[in-house]
C-alpha cells in the first residue's frame, strides 16, 4: 500500500527526529542527483547539518518553499552554490540557515551502503561534473536504456 | 506473541503511521499505516506478551462487535503484521 504524505509534513517529521539527535533514512524522489542517487530506488541517511558545510556535501535545504537535496559546489559570499549531479543548468544559492541536513550514507537499491564522500566516490563525482554539458546527453541515454524505462515511468514527478 | 522492538506509532497527516526506529536511526522509507482500530490495538499491545485472544478482548471492550467478527479481524490483521515484520510469535 502506498501512502501519500505531504512533503512539508514529512520533512517536518524528519527534521524533528534530526533535532532529537537521531539520523533518519528516507526515500528519494526525482532524477536531479543522477547518476549518484536514483529517485525511487536508493535511500539516503540524513544527519542534522551541524558546523561547516563543504564542497561535495550532499545537503537537504529549503529553497523557494521546497525541500531540495543537491550537492554543494562551492561557498561564496555567505551563500552556497549548489547543484544536482543530474542537472546541467540550474543552481541554487541558499544561505547557511537554509541548509538543514546532510546525507551521510547512500543505500544503493535500499541495501548496499555507500559512503558518498569516499575518495573513489568523489573522484567519480568530480569526473562527472567536469563533463559539463555532456552530462545532459549521457543522462538522456541513461534514461532511455530499456531496463531503466519502467523505473523512470513509475517515479516521474 | 509480541510487537517487535523498534516500532513507533505516530500521527502524520492525521493518520496513524508506524515507523521502524532504532536507537540512533529512524527509517522513514517504509512506513506502515494503521487504521484507528489497528492503532488502538497497537497502542494497547505494544511492550506486552499477548495472544490473539488478548486482542479480541480489547476489541470487544472498545467496539460494538461480536466475538466471532472480532476474532476474524484480529487474525487477518495479525497475518498482515507478521508479513510486514511488526509481529513475531
Amino acid at each position: 500500500m502506498k501512502m501519500v504524505v505531504h512533503n512539508d509534513e514529512f520533512f517536518s517529521q524528519v527534521l524533528e527526529r534530526l533535532d532529537e539527535g537521531l539520523t533518519t533514512t528516507i526515500p528519494v524522489k526525482g532524477y536531479s542527483m543522477l547518476p549518484f542517487i536514483r529517485g525511487g530506488k536508493d535511500l539516503v541517511i540524513l544527519e542534522k547539518a551541524q558546523g561547516e558545510i563543504k564542497r561535495d556535501d550532499i545537503v537537504l535545504f529549503r529553497y523557494g518553499g521546497r525541500y531540495i537535496m543537491h550537492r554543494v559546489l562551492k561557498e561564496a559570499d555567505g551563500r552556497y552554490d549548489i547543484q544536482g549531479d543530474g542537472v546541467w543548468l540550474g543552481h541554487e544559492y541558499p544561505v547557511r540557515e537554509q541548509i538543514l541536513a546532510k546525507v551521510t550514507t547512500i543505500l544503493r537499491a535500499g541495501k548496499t551502503e555507500v559512503d558518498p564522500y569516499s575518495g573513489n566516490q568523489l573522484r567519480m563525482v568530480h569526473a562527472w561534473h567536469r563533463l559539463g554539458k555532456l552530462r545532459r546527453y549521457l543522462l538522456f541515454i541513461y534514461k532511455h536504456l530499456p531496463w531503466n524505462k519502467e523505473w523512470l515511468k513509475e517515479n516521474a514527478i | 506473541m509480541k510487537i517487535n522492538d523498534g516500532f513507533v506509532l505516530r500521527t502524520i497527516c492525521k493518520r496513524n503511521v508506524v515507523s521502524g526506529e532504532g536507537t540512533a536511526n529512524v527509517n522513514y522509507s517504509s512506513l506502515i499505516t494503521l487504521n484507528d482500530t489497528a492503532a488502538y490495538l497497537f497502542k494497547n499491545l505494544q511492550g506486552k506478551e499477548f495472544t490473539e485472544e488478548t486482542a479480541v478482548d480489547l476489541l470487544l471492550e472498545e467496539y460494538d462487535v461480536d466475538r466471532e467478527t472480532a476474532s476474524k479481524d484480529v487474525k487477518a490483521l495479525f497475518e498482515k503484521w507478521k508479513e510486514t515484520g511488526l509481529l513475531s510469535e
